[in-house]
């Protein structure tokens, strides 16, 4: 069964993806026969030549269901739930334990040249993507995006009141938090905030904004990770700036973020969770594609100067293509809701 | 001239509008109520438009995302293995929680739980645990060793009103979607799940739940959020109604139109007959919720 369909009735925003994935070749063929219908906005964000295969077995497609998040339609997935096929490792014993089997599959990490990625991509090639603004109608903006199974909602409120206690500033503040849901992860977690994330997208998203265009008030962006698939904070960082800039927070460009893991010899883009506790060293770009500056940028790992170089470009490239896709999404945002 | 005149009367007329319902917000509900309508062109007894969609989170191992107008809530259910108690070797468990996170309202701040959300979770866990649509020996797999724990969780992505009422249906529908894990016990006597262990082709361990991947429902509880307000009665109402109109009445009735719960959480009196109405209204809608509900699962089935 292809695990990655993913397939919305009326709106689909997908990026790339096709190389050997079937589901994803499905997608695609599909995706033709509704375009003249739908009116979808759909990026290609591959960065190496698009590999036609042939479909091994048609997967069927999930029909979803319409119109659920946010005033365009859009639509959650109904998917395989994978039984832990992923990193499987045995959890002190508690009162509760995930019935994960015990079998260890740790072995098959790159070497050889012919190591492919878990989810069938190739090594310079993004998850395919959905944007959605406007999802939260409580919120002044809001966003929300799905990269792979890395599903985040982001709401902004304000500029408003700045809390009681803080002192009085020619500027505005920008307060970020960051929370994940208890089932975000393959082991149920607490839900708790991740203060680590939240003041990461704060020092991302700071030197974006024109803070001097609200003076004395606070913005309020708030994130939710709903699923965490992996490359958690660049998604977060990019779905903050898009519900940012559909509050109307008046930013200096849109904020995109990109992150590459290294393994062995290889770079891959966009890692996937499992990819991410194998590799040796993470590099995440946070950047603004029309004027060509870096926000943020962290380095972890071993790495060599030719490999941060390429890997940079690498990265600042596919946060281009990002940004174009951002833009398209909020142009056709702005197009429905006038006419 | 004529033309352009038109239009800045309209205009003008338009902020007239939105300043009388913020300056005087009762009134401006009160005039609409007297011609038997609402602010959102909705009738005072019908609810807004409702949608169900299942299987929306793939880590959970049931979920379900459901849509009350503006109102969503994303429900999912994790399941794990425990131990049983002394006292009920036989049954498993069902903790639920709704959560409010800083995101569904601007009322909402980070690091302090919403005055609402424990109430609704109180409300929710009494609702579906007291109805009996579970059925705890279900989750059992074996007596006194092992049973199944199950996580379930509901948030508030978007929050405009009858959360309570959004929060049950989420709820439901992500048990109604639950699959289950095929599990068997490995040689050191814990339980393990299958997947994976096919591929090797020794699957030599026997499932030990290979019937019960679904649990089955005695009934299933749905709401109904009313506003009392003078002499009408509206379902359904949106947060700013809540807002406005304090008197909330919340029925739970099962498929069978027996009562489950109800709430009436202060506001002003209510009569016996006021109730009755309510109840009533209730009863209808639970049919709309059941046809909605069965729809999703339907879909799901066909896939």
């Amino acid at each position: 069964m292809g695990s990655l369909v993913h397939y919305c009735s009326a709106l689909v925003a997908a990026a790339g993806s096709i190389a050997a994935a079937v589901a994803a070749l499905c997608l695609k063929k599909n995706f033709l026969l509704h375009s003249s219908l739908f009116f979808g906005h759909f990026g290609h964000e591959n960065f190496k030549e698009v590999k036609q295969t042939t479909p091994l077995k048609s997967s069927p497609l999930h029909s979803l269901c319409p119109a659920l998040l946010g005033s365009h339609t859009k639509t959650e997935r109904n998917r395989e739930t994978e039984m832990s096929s992923k990193s499987s490792s045995t959890t002190t014993m508690t009162t509760t334990y995930s019935p994960s089997p015990t079998v260890k599959n740790r072995q098959p990490i790159i070497k050889d040249v012919d190591w492919a990625r878990p989810d069938k991509r190739g090594f310079h090639q993004c998850r395919p993507a959905y944007l959605n603004t406007g999802t939260v109608n409580a919120a002044s903006g809001s966003a929300y995006v799905e990269f792979g199974s890395t599903k985040v909602i982001v709401s902004v409120f304000g500029p408003r009141e700045s809390k009681k206690a803080s002192m009085y500033s020619d500027i505005g503040r920008l307060n970020c938090n960051v929370s994940y849901t208890t089932f975000a992860t393959h082991f149920r977690g607490q839900g708790t905030e991740n203060k680590e994330i939240s003041s990461m997208l704060h020092k991302a998203l700071e030197g974006a904004i024109i803070l001097e265009s609200f003076p004395k008030t606070t913005v309020d962006v708030f994130a939710l990770v709903l699923e965490s698939g992996g490359s958690d904070l660049p998604v977060v960082i990019s779905c903050a700036s898009l519900a940012l800039a559909d509050a109307g927070i008046m930013m200096y460009d849109l904020v995109t973020s990109v992150s590459v893991s290294c393994l062995g010899s290889n770079l891959i883009i966009d890692p996937i969770t499992e990819e991410e506790t194998y590799q040796d060293g993470s590099l995440m770009i946070t950047f603004m594609p029309s004027r060509r500056e870096v926000t943020q940028l962290t380095l972890t790992g071993e790495w060599s100067t030719p490999r941060i170089h390429e890997a940079m470009q690498l990265c600042m490239d596919a946060c281009c293509k990002l940004g174009e896709i951002m833009r398209s999404c909020l142009k056709d945002a702005a197009a429905s809701s006038e006419s | 001239m004529g033309s352009t005149d038109g239009i800045q009367a309209d205009i003008a007329s338009e902020i007239e509008v939105d300043a009388f319902r913020r300056l005087f917000p009762l009134r401006f509900y009160e005039r609409h109520l007297s011609e038997s309508v609402r602010p959102d062109a909705r009738p005072l007894n019908k609810a807004r438009d409702t949608s169900v969609a299942l299987g929306a989170v793939s880590s959970a191992d049931g979920s379900a995302l459901v849509k009350i107008g503006h109102t969503t809530m994303l429900a999912a259910i994790k399941v794990e293995v425990m131990t049983p108690s002394l006292d009920s070797p036989d049954e498993g468990c069902l903790g639920i929680e709704f959560n409010m996170p800083p995101i569904c309202s601007p009322s909402v701040r980070p690091g302090q739980t919403a005055e609402l959300a424990p109430v609704i979770s109180k409300q929710l866990s009494d609702s579906i645990l007291s109805s009996g649509m579970i059925n705890l020996k279900e989750l059992s797999l074996i007596s006194g060793k092992a049973a199944w724990m199950l996580y379930l969780d509901v948030y508030c992505l978007d929050a405009d009103g009858a959360l309570f009422d959004a929060a049950l249906l989420a709820a439901v529908a992500a048990l109604s979607h639950l699959r289950i894990p095929v599990v068997s016990v490995n040689d050191d006597g814990r339980v393990v799940a299958m997947a994976g262990e096919h591929v090797e082709g020794k699957s030599v361990r026997e499932p030990i739940n290979r019937e019960k991947r679904k649990l089955t429902f005695s009934c299933i509880p749905f709401s109904l959020t009313c506003i009392l307000h003078q002499k009408y009665i509206l379902a359904d109402p949106t947060a700013e109604e809540e807002l406005i109109m304090e008197t909330l009445v919340t029925v739970v009735l099962d498929l069978s139109g027996r009562l489950v719960s109800l709430y009436k959480l202060g506001g002003n009196l209510a009569y016996n007959s006021t109730v009755q109405d309510c109840v009533a209204l209730t009863r209808r809608r639970v049919k709309e919720l059941h046809q909605i509900l069965n729809e999703a699962v339907s879909d799901m089935e066909v896939d």
